[in-house]
């Protein structure tokens, strides 16, 4: 009886296996691509492999970065329409298959366009395992790109404010502080540039006080991706300040729309 | 003699010490007057350029006022853009503290007005456009003639004052031109918050949205005089703040559970999913996903609202989803949503016309037909071109209107 069983599991594993080799991509591909879906905004080795293998086919021009942008993106839906596939720009199982196949000679050696060095593709790879964890907006205490219109420059000028005006406050009282320089922004009363309203004579304290030039922490700079990305918790106020350290009856006049932390935000 | 000795030495460090301490006080003390003179240079420096910017505008309004002719209009407008951005940097220079006068409003205006005309090819004949220059003109004058007595007084600006001292008294000044040269606003009012009647609905609404239960929940009906009316839920889930809220309608606003989050687990495109079941689950189903980006272990999404299979390109939420379990933990909404059917476009341009207005470096690899805001915030089907620009191969997208052809907007896509 326990022999029977034995035998049983023994075929079970053994169609297992074969069901799983049928199923799975071809060798070359197990040995790189994983099982997870690729869509704009994923990062890693997977990512470097797609832009190896589309490149080697001549779809893809840009740097191979471990990075899903647009080129990426573009190159992705070039092939799908060349080889029949769904025009989805997002690279499944069935788009990953036709693409090993279409790439048989294709080695991770290969990952670097042309005109650049080994190094460099060394370099590149680097920044794609920065990416896993979070490189491809943020490398160190720095923006690297910039979101919507404004650049990586002036996402750091407002980490920096963030961070001066508004550490130990809550999360959401920090998107708050973001969010009022983006409502300046928007405001025609106000400069037309982050940094030409960050360092208006007189806006922030944290300017004249040199607090700006401290680094920011993660917090404020995700504080500024939300601010960016569209959370405003004060719904649009102008101006902020701290009850307990200003004695400036003309801001205090100003229309409170809410309080978050210490805070006071106004219109 | 020792005795002597002593007190001469004594005398003498006595003189070593104060001399040098008077020497570096008086150092400091002329770095001082450099830096205040430094500073006061530059508020001067803010006045005066916007009262000669003030003048130059002034003089292209009268002269696109005066000439009909629409090469030389068109160039005038141009002069007058020019200028209007001008001014309101200079004002933005000067430390009034934060603005409570409307002057850069109404320089915006007189930019906003001179673009338009030019990208619409106004006619210099036009009533409504002669009436507005005829306006802007008058307003100018008003401004340059009130500032320049401010700019021009004798004395340094400053005079010995910090920015925050003399910002009353400049806001005060501005305050006063405003009043004679530009019409009065309304006061904002004041926004209020009291406790909803009812809360359990509300309570049970930011659960769903939660997809947990929420610990010593408040909820407050806000009234914003701008905004309208909102409700907010405040509370912990998990030991951790939640804050959610509610248009007056009931749809979700905005949505924020602020936890730590650990090691990324969740694959992005299995969070993008995620994302999408969830905004079916609060009741926004018509949406395409259009960007993604991952940082920290937070991936946010961007959705669009399609109507009648067009996605609208101006108005956005967004989707923020915690990678370590791939949990929502975050929701915003801009609170622009389009029409709910496609606005008319009555003969609109082929592909080939628009194509036609695009430059020779733009490389397009993919078009799609759109919904977009004009340049007066009125919904228009569009076409959205996105390509790289030959110069630096970067991706950038041109939407243009598809029954003008004008350019909507220009982006670099990031």
């Amino acid at each position: 009886m326990i022999k029977a069983k034995r035998a049983i599991s023994a075929w079970a594993l053994v169609l297992a296996a074969w069901m799983a080799a049928e199923v799975s991509l071809p060798t070359a591909a197990t040995q790189a691509f994983t099982a997870r879906n690729l869509i704009y905004g994923s990062t890693g080795y997977d990512v470097d492999e797609l832009q190896g293998r589309l490149h080697l086919l001549g779809y893809y021009w840009g740097r191979i970065d471990g990075i899903f942008g647009w080129k990426t993106y573009w190159a992705v839906r070039t092939f799908q329409y060349n080889f029949g596939l769904p025009v989805t720009g997002e690279v499944d199982m069935r788009t990953k298959i036709m693409l090993v196949k279409a790439t048989p000679n294709w080695n991770p050696k290969m990952d670097f366009p042309a005109g650049a060095s080994g190094s460099s593709s060394a370099n590149s790879r680097q920044t794609a395992t920065a990416s896993d964890t979070g490189g491809t907006l943020i490398s160190g205490d720095r923006f690297t790109h910039g979101i919507d219109n404004l650049s990586a420059s002036d996402l750091n000028l407002m980490a920096h404010v963030v961070y001066g005006e508004a550490r130990g406050e809550p999360f959401e009282g920090q998107v708050a502080v973001a969010a009022v320089i983006l409502n300046r922004l928007h405001d025609p009363r106000f400069p037309k540039s982050i940094p030409a309203i960050v360092y208006q004579p007189g806006a922030f304290d944290c300017v004249n006080d040199g607090q700006i030039n401290l680094h920011p922490n993660r917090e404020a700079m995700q504080a500024v991706i939300d601010a960016v990305n569209g959370w405003d918790p004060t719904h649009g106020a102008l101006y902020y300040f701290n009850p307990a350290k200003t004695s400036n009856a003309w801001i205090r006049a100003q229309p409170e729309v809410v309080t978050i932390g210490h805070h006071i935000f106004a219109i | 003699m020792r005795t002597w000795t002593w007190w001469a030495g004594a005398a003498a460090a006595v003189i070593a010490v104060g001399g040098a301490a008077f020497a570096w006080g008086d150092h400091e003390r002329n770095r001082a007057q450099a830096m205040a003179a430094m500073v006061d240079a530059g508020y001067s420096g803010a006045l005066r350029s916007a009262v000669t910017d003030l003048d130059s505008l002034r003089s292209a309004l009268a002269s696109a006022s005066m000439i009909a002719d629409p090469d030389s209009f068109r160039r005038h407008l141009a002069d007058v853009e020019k200028y209007a951005y001008a001014a309101q940097l200079d004002m933005a220079r000067i430390p009034d503290g934060g603005p409570d006068h409307r002057v850069n409003q109404e320089l915006h205006q007189i930019d906003l007005d001179a673009a338009h005309w030019m990208v619409t090819d106004a006619d210099p004949h036009s009533a409504s456009v002669q009436d507005a220059l005829r306006r802007a003109y008058q307003t100018v004058v008003q401004l340059e003639e009130h500032l320049q007595p401010i700019a021009w007084h004798s004395g340094p600006v400053v005079d010995g004052k910090t920015g925050t001292e003399l910002a009353p008294a400049v806001r005060n000044a501005l305050a006063r031109i405003q009043a004679s040269a530009v019409p009065r606003s309304r006061a904002a009012s004041r926004t209020t918050a009291s406790a909803v009647k009812d809360p359990t609905p509300w309570v049970r609404r930011a659960e769903q949205v939660a997809g947990q239960r929420i610990d010593k929940p408040t909820v407050r009906e806000v009234r914003d005089p701008r905004n309208g009316s909102y409700v907010l839920v405040t509370g912990s889930a998990a030991g951790r703040p939640v804050r959610i809220e509610f248009a007056s309608t009931g749809a979700l606003a905005s949505y924020r559970w602020a936890r730590p989050t650990g090691k990324a687990q969740v694959d992005l495109a299995d969070a993008a999913g995620v994302a999408s079941r969830w905004l079916q689950r609060v009741g926004l189903s018509n949406m395409v996903r259009t960007h993604a980006s991952q940082v920290d272990g937070i991936a946010r999404f961007t959705y669009q609202p399609v109507v009648q299979g067009v996605p609208a390109l101006d108005a956005s939420c967004k989707v923020v989803v915690a990678l370590d379990n791939g949990q929502v933990i975050g929701f915003y909404d801009r609170g622009k949503w389009p029409p709910k059917s496609l606005p008319p476009a009555l003969h609109p341009l082929s592909e080939r016309d628009l194509r036609a207005r695009l430059g020779p470096q733009f490389h397009v690899q993919e078009e799609q037909h759109v919904l977009a805001e004009d340049p007066n915030g009125k919904w228009v089907q569009a076409v959205a071109f996105d390509g790289t620009f030959g110069g630096s191969d970067e991706p950038y997208r041109v939407v243009l209107d598809v029954t003008t052809g004008h350019e909507l907007s220009i982006e670099r896509l990031t």
